[in-house]
């Protein structure tokens, strides 16, 4: 059994984010990063599943060099092996070139399983897991609950809106992308850490993956226009003071738009 | 701009940042809570154990997880960033009760006691202060004297941090009073030993997580085999082994002035008054200005100590400047945090009080500040 954990490292969620001079993205230098919160999900789920059978777990992270640190928490937390697909022509890739590169890994590792996170949670597409299915030409299901064997796969519960659940069984090798909170997450331990320097930790450009000219601004089909922080409204007002005081004036803020 | 501690290996800051997202989520959120009940959190020995970050600097073949003392230093600058409490209770299990047994201890002792010590599952306390001895450590009065394949213990023991929490302690008792600091032992004193007794907690200022407690020895007789390290010359023997106490100190004063610090750049960039942020005005940006430096000049000093102990080097006199710089950088910076909060830091529900209140403390401990000004003064030659 393999399965192939894709994880993306994203902006710290305490990191302060100023917009980049091009206006279409973030100023990098001096934040710090850590692996998407819905990723790090995923990879407990796999490592439950190595933990309670055989199977090998590699993961998959596609960025600059400072991706390693997330990957090699991964290997710290028990994953087995890694690849980081580094390449500047990957820069500027929309969510489709993304899934192709993951798609091309995939092709050349065939897990019998590929655990991700169902979005990013700075990009925020949900995009990524359905498209690199398609391509891969595998069931998948996204926003999952839970995933437990069943015959020759898996039955997941998929998270609806309102808080219904829908069952669904996929048959390996799929693809499942997890909502966060299905699991607790294991932190790493002493040996984990230690171990991992030990660990395989492979590179491999578009090239490699024989994407060379197919991913990256140039196959782009959206490219980003702009980032900027929503403009401030009309209308708004904040309420200051001690909560009694708070919430006397909402009530008569309330009644005064006859609300109530 | 390099990171500030780019001499550190892609383990160690994969150590480190592991141990920030532990501390952030199981030791801060309890941090306020453990100070005002005074109660020590049992289960993070267990959680710390299970991940084997109690083992670090421990031979594998005793449950132990390896490590360097840079290793070391991380570890207690990140507990204590959470809960200086709840470091010094981590610390004196590890670094005291569990080192000695490890340094010192029978093969039994080390093969009963150590595995579920570094898991978590029993704990340890070093039992050295007493009423009449602090600093000066010749005058311990605690008697053990030979009967038959025996020792007799008389005596109490007091400030001993996990007293009442602990399953195994490193009591150090005057085999030969005569001879002072060169007639002290020590011995392996287990909870349930008859003549054994935890006479009461003690309430304390600062690190009120620890617990803490006094005891009491009543003709109570262990044997021989409880004798760890040699006769007369335990204590001595620890004194040259266990460094690692400076070193962890110094660790301990950062991670607070760190904490300190953090909260203190945080308010002042969202406290407003006389319509700006109080950041912007000279006095308090120039003060955090001075917490950021003195913290890495700390953990520097801190981390020059700990690399020197790994590589095999003299580090004595580096770890008594690390642990003499760092401790009263910390209160320094933790009073200037104090102060920038203006009344808001003040409050009882802030952590700032708290950080006010555990400072203090490292400065005492480990060798006070003026026993290291006499030490370092010696080791430069005067
Ligand atoms: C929170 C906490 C936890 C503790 N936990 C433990 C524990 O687990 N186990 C344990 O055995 N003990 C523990 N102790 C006690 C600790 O070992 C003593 O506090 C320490 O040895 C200092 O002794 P003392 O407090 O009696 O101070 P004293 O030795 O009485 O010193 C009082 C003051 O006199 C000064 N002084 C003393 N001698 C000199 C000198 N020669 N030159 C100049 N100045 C001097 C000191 O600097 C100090 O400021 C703990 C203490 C605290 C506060
Ligand atoms: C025990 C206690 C009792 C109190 N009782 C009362 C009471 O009975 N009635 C009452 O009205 N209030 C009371 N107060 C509140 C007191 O008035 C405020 O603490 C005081 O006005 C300072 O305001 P602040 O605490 O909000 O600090 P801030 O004004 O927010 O100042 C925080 C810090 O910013 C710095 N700072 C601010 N402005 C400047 C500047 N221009 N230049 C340089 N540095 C600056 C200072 O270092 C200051 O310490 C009490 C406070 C305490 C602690």
């Amino acid at each position: 059994m393999k399965i192939l954990v894709c994880l993306k490292q994203v902006p710290h969620q305490d990191a302060r984010l100023d917009i980049d001079g091009a206006g279409t993205w973030i100023k990098e230098d001096g934040i710090k990063f850590e692996i998407n919160s819905y990723d790090t999900f995923a990879l407990e789920e796999a490592l439950r599943i190595k933990d309670a059978g055989e199977a090998e777990v590699v993961v998959v992270s596609i960025g600059p060099d400072r991706v390693t640190q997330a990957l090699r928490t991964a290997l710290g937390m028990g994953a087995d092996r890694a690849i980081h697909v580094k390449d500047a022509e990957i820069d500027g890739s929309d969510t489709l070139g993304i899934a192709k590169v993951l798609a091309a890994v995939a092709k050349e590792e065939s897990p019998d399983l590929v655990l991700m996170g169902l979005m990013s949670d700075d990009g925020n597409a949900s995009a990524v897991p359905p498209m690199m299915a398609e391509l891969m030409g595998v069931p998948s299901a996204t926003a999952v609950m839970k995933a437990t064997p069943e015959g020759d796969g898996y039955r997941c519960e998929r998270e609806l809106e309102g808080g219904a659940l829908e069952v669904v069984d996929l048959a390996k090798p799929c693809l499942i992308a997890v909502q966060s909170g299905l699991n607790q997450v294991r932190y790493a331990s002493l040996k984990g850490i230690m171990a991992a320097k030990k660990k395989p930790m492979d590179t491999k450009s578009a090239g490699d993956l024989g994407l060379s000219g197919v991913v990256g601004a140039a196959g782009a089909k959206a490219q980003i226009e702009k980032i900027y922080a929503p403009v401030r409204g009309e209308g708004a007002e904040i309420i200051e003071g001690s909560t009694d005081e708070v919430v006397t004036q909402l009530v008569g803020k309330i009644k005064e738009l006859g609300l109530l | 701009m390099a990171e500030p501690d780019f001499y550190l290996s892609e383990e160690q800051r994969e150590l480190q940042r592991a141990l920030r997202e532990f501390v952030g989520k199981e030791i801060a959120p309890i941090a306020a809570a453990c100070d005002a009940e005074e109660r020590y959190p049992l289960e993070i020995f267990s959680k710390l154990g299970g991940l084997g970050y109690l083992g670090l600097r421990f031979p594998e073949d005793v449950g132990g997880s390896g490590g360097t003392c840079l290793d070391y230093a991380i570890l207690c600058e990140e507990l204590a960033f959470g809960s200086a409490g709840i470091a010094l209770g981590i610390y004196v299990h590890m670094a005291l009760a569990c080192a000695a047994l490890e340094a010192f201890g029978t093969e039994t002792m080390k093969e009963t006691w150590l595995p579920p010590a570094l898991r978590g599952e029993k704990i340890g306390a070093w039992a050295f202060a007493e009423a009449g001895a602090g600093s000066d450590a010749g005058s311990i009065a605690t008697r053990a004297v030979a009967d038959g394949d025996d020792f007799v213990l008389n005596g109490s023991k007091l400030f001993i941090t996990n007293g009442p929490i602990a399953d195994f302690l490193i009591v150090v008792a005057s085999t030969e009073p005569e001879q002072r600091l060169k007639g002290l032992s020590l011995f392996l004193v287990e909870r349930d030993r008859p003549g054994f007794k935890v006479a009461g907690s003690l309430s304390k200022l600062g690190v009120r997580a620890s617990e803490m407690a006094e005891l009491v020895f009543e003709d109570c007789r262990v044997p021989r085999e409880n004798l760890i390290g040699r006769e007369n010359r335990g204590f001595l023997d620890s004194l040259r082994t266990l460094t690692l106490g400076r070193i962890a100190s110094a660790a301990f004063a950062t991670g607070v002035a760190r904490a300190a610090f953090e909260a203190t750049l945080d308010y002042a960039g969202k406290r407003k008054q006389f319509g700006q942020p109080i950041g912007s005005f000279q006095a308090v940006r120039f003060g955090i200005a001075d917490m950021a430096v003195q913290i890495e000049a700390s953990r520097l000093l801190c981390h020059r100590a700990a690399i020197a102990a790994d590589q095999g080097l003299p580090h004595g006199r580096e770890a008594n400047m690390a642990k003499l710089f760092a401790t009263e950088a910390c209160t320094k910076i933790v009073e200037r945090a104090l102060h920038f909060h203006g009344a808001a830091g003040f409050m009882s529900e802030s952590p700032i009080q708290r950080f006010y209140r555990d400072c203090k403390v490292f400065e005492l401990g480990e060798g006070s500040s003026e026993l290291q000004r006499d030490m370092i003064a010696r080791e430069i030659g005067l």
